[in-house]
């Protein structure tokens, strides 16, 4: 792994402000407006350490969930939720019989772990939903709520086709990840992306992301793990559905259901039109009808 | 241990891998207010729907049946507006509404729809009740109304049904599955219960008897639909495998006695023998009246719990989310 030249600039611990366009040397390229950006998240890589939801709750200033255990695994987050932007699973894999499985698949350990968060849709079926326009697609081609305009309707959270976006009681406004608009604002790579310390998510150009995903794919074949393939990529399962890709998107080695992910989740608009249609189709033929009858009420 | 081949297909259809159980989508966070709302819409617009209809029959013996469901269509309007603004967890933002038009959501189509039906439903209930205090009404007051009526029916057309796209355009399973489905029959059941309250003012404040004739093949006609479309609809939702949260015991019971058989059947046979029988029996039943219009409720109640309760079903939703049978 080579170092960014320009980290050389910055070899003091204690910084005295934000280093221009830091991304570049923590993600390798700048972000600009205008260009798509997201996550691909390698599951093979997680190894559960929820760094990524600390810096999450850090960065965003969102308070701590409840504390108990859960009981599912090491996974005490449970899902996503308005104060709740990153997300690890935690699967173990048990044999068939119920106890515990013996061998081991290469490359793999017998626990899945990824790290959930808003896919960032595109198209995103929350905007397509939200009826103040508070949920836009920023410069960056990622979803954002605008919290000044937000009234908490809340269609956009059984719009979501992930379980993602969620209301908060506290304040009554929708949440959800914002892909650090903030903070790609001012050239940072988001905060889960740069915590992560294997890797496993990985901030970038779209275009450049899906080249690596593939590669990774390939790679991971090779050496033996047969049943890796990418979620959310253009052309794979989760772009579905006239979902046409998932800005971030991810690496998986089980079927999606295991993660808690649709097989072929699909974009609710398009059920917009034939729900219309044969509502005002059927209502219209009552309707004529109680014409006719009121009609042939008169001619007797 | 075997590793997984490359998406590996279902077990078997009933049985799907979830993540310890726990939902794979968010439930809504409606509730009464919601079912309420849309309860109210139909009867609102299907009342002013009915009025339009026999206000174009120009049959003189209707008059009272029309100014009946103008003044219904106005009070749905002005009560169904506070509803939605109080489901809002930031009430005070409502008019944010107001700032885009969104063909992409039903929430954003029917708040301009709610909008102009209310607006040509006070315009026309105005013009109604001014008239109906003047000696002789003015002829271009006849003519503005009659030009008025008929965006207020096409409104109240749509008031009636949007709320069938607005739970079917959400990842919810159960709304998700039968989009056509639901939408026609709110507008079905809209229909019914547009009758039901108009037979009931017809009964309180004084209604000819060709109304009474003409609204009792109305509402004959409404529930035999609606019965047809809850029975295809139960039927859709097997199909797709996502039935059970609405064949749990509870809302199971709920919806085959209260919604189709109390709600429509009932009344379907009622109505049917009064047509068939116009001399036995000569007031329209208020406590049938009264079944449509329970009914009515509890369908779009039974509906919209059935729907958050299958979005916290991860099988449900896998089963509405996986892709091409097997």
């Amino acid at each position: 792994m080579t170092v960014h030249p320009r980290v050389l600039d910055y070899p003091q611990s204690f910084l005295p402000g934000v280093i221009p366009d830091e991304a570049e040397l923590t993600a390798g390229q700048r972000v600009g407006a205008g260009r798509s950006y997201g996550f691909f998240t390698d599951t093979t890589l997680c190894i559960g350490c929820k760094a990524c939801e600390v810096a999450c709750k850090e960065w965003n200033a969102l308070p701590a969930d409840d504390l108990g255990l859960r009981g599912t695994s090491y996974d005490n987050t449970g899902d996503l939720s308005a104060t709740t932007w990153r997300h690890v699973h935690f699967i173990e894999h048990i044999a068939e019989n119920g106890g515990r499985a013996t061998t081991m698949p290469p490359f793999q350990s017998n626990w899945l772990m990824m790290s959930d968060v808003c896919k960032h849709c595109s198209p995103a079926p929350c905007l397509e939903a939200c009826p103040t326009g508070a949920i836009f697609r920023t410069e960056f081609d990622t979803v954002v709520v605008q919290q000044d305009i937000c009234n908490g309707c809340g269609y956009c959270v059984p719009a979501c086709p992930f379980g993602v976006v969620d209301v908060s009681l506290e304040d009554g406004k929708a949440h959800k990840c914002t892909l650090c608009y903030d903070r790609l604002k001012g050239g940072l790579e988001p905060a889960c992306a740069k915590s992560c310390p294997t890797d496993s998510i990985q901030f970038g150009e779209l275009g450049e992301l899906h080249d690596r995903a593939h590669q990774r794919v390939e790679v991971l074949h090779a050496k033996g793990v047969e049943n890796a393939y990418l979620y959310g990529a253009p052309g794979t399962p989760g772009a579905t559905g006239g979902l046409q890709q998932l800005n971030a998107f991810f690496l998986l080695t089980a079927p999606p259901e295991t993660y808690n992910l649709p097989r072929a989740p699909s974009r609710p608009a398009e059920r917009v039109g034939p729900s219309l249609a044969a509502g005002l189709a059927t209502i219209a033929g009552l309707a004529f009808a109680s014409l006719a009858m009121f009609a042939a009420g008169r001619a007797d | 241990m075997n590793a997984p081949a490359l998406l590996p297909e279902r077990a078997t259809d009933r049985q799907i891998l979830t993540y310890y159980g726990l939902p794979a989508v968010k439930p809504s966070l409606w509730g009464g207010l919601v079912s309420g709302y849309i309860f109210i819409a139909g009867v609102g617009g299907s009342a002013q729907i009915i009025a339009t209809a026999a206000d174009f029959a120009r049959d003189p013996r209707l008059a009272p049946v029309i100014r009946q469901g103008r003044y219904i269509a106005l009070g749905a309007a002005i009560l169904g507006a506070p509803l939605l603004i109080i489901d809002l967890h930031t009430p005070q933002r409502w008019y944010n509404m107001l700032r885009i038009c969104r063909r992409t959501s039903p929430m954003s189509i029917g708040t301009w729809v709610l909008m102009s039906f209310g607006l040509s439903s006070f315009a026309v209930a105005a013009l109604q009740y001014v008239s109906g205090r003047l000696r002789r009404p003015s002829r271009t007051m006849q003519t503005t109304m009659k030009l008025l009526e008929v965006p207020a029916a096409l409104t109240g057309m749509a008031m009636s049904t949007y709320t069938g796209a607005l739970l079917s355009a959400t990842s919810t399973p159960l709304w998700a599955a039968a989009p056509c489905q639901i939408a026609a029959l709110f507008g079905a059941s809209a229909m019914a219960s547009g009758t039901a309250a108009l037979a009931l003012a017809g009964q309180c404040r004084g209604a000819s008897s060709e109304a009474g004739r003409a609204l009792d093949r109305i509402a004959f006609l409404a529930s035999a639909v609606e019965v047809v479309l809850m029975l295809s609809l139960r039927r859709r939702l097997y199909e797709k495998g996502v039935a059970e949260a609405l064949g749990d015991r509870g809302s199971g019971l709920a919806y085959d006695f209260g919604a189709v058989m109390l709600g429509a059947g009932v009344p379907m046979l009622h109505h049917g023998r009064r047509i068939l029988r116009p001399n036995r029996a000569r007031r329209p039943s208020m406590m049938v009246s009264l079944a449509v219009l329970a009914g009515g409720f509890l369908l779009r109640h039974i509906l919209l719990s059935a729907g958050n309760d299958s979005a916290r079903r991860p099988n449900d939703y896998f089963r509405f989310a996986g892709g091409p049978r097997q």
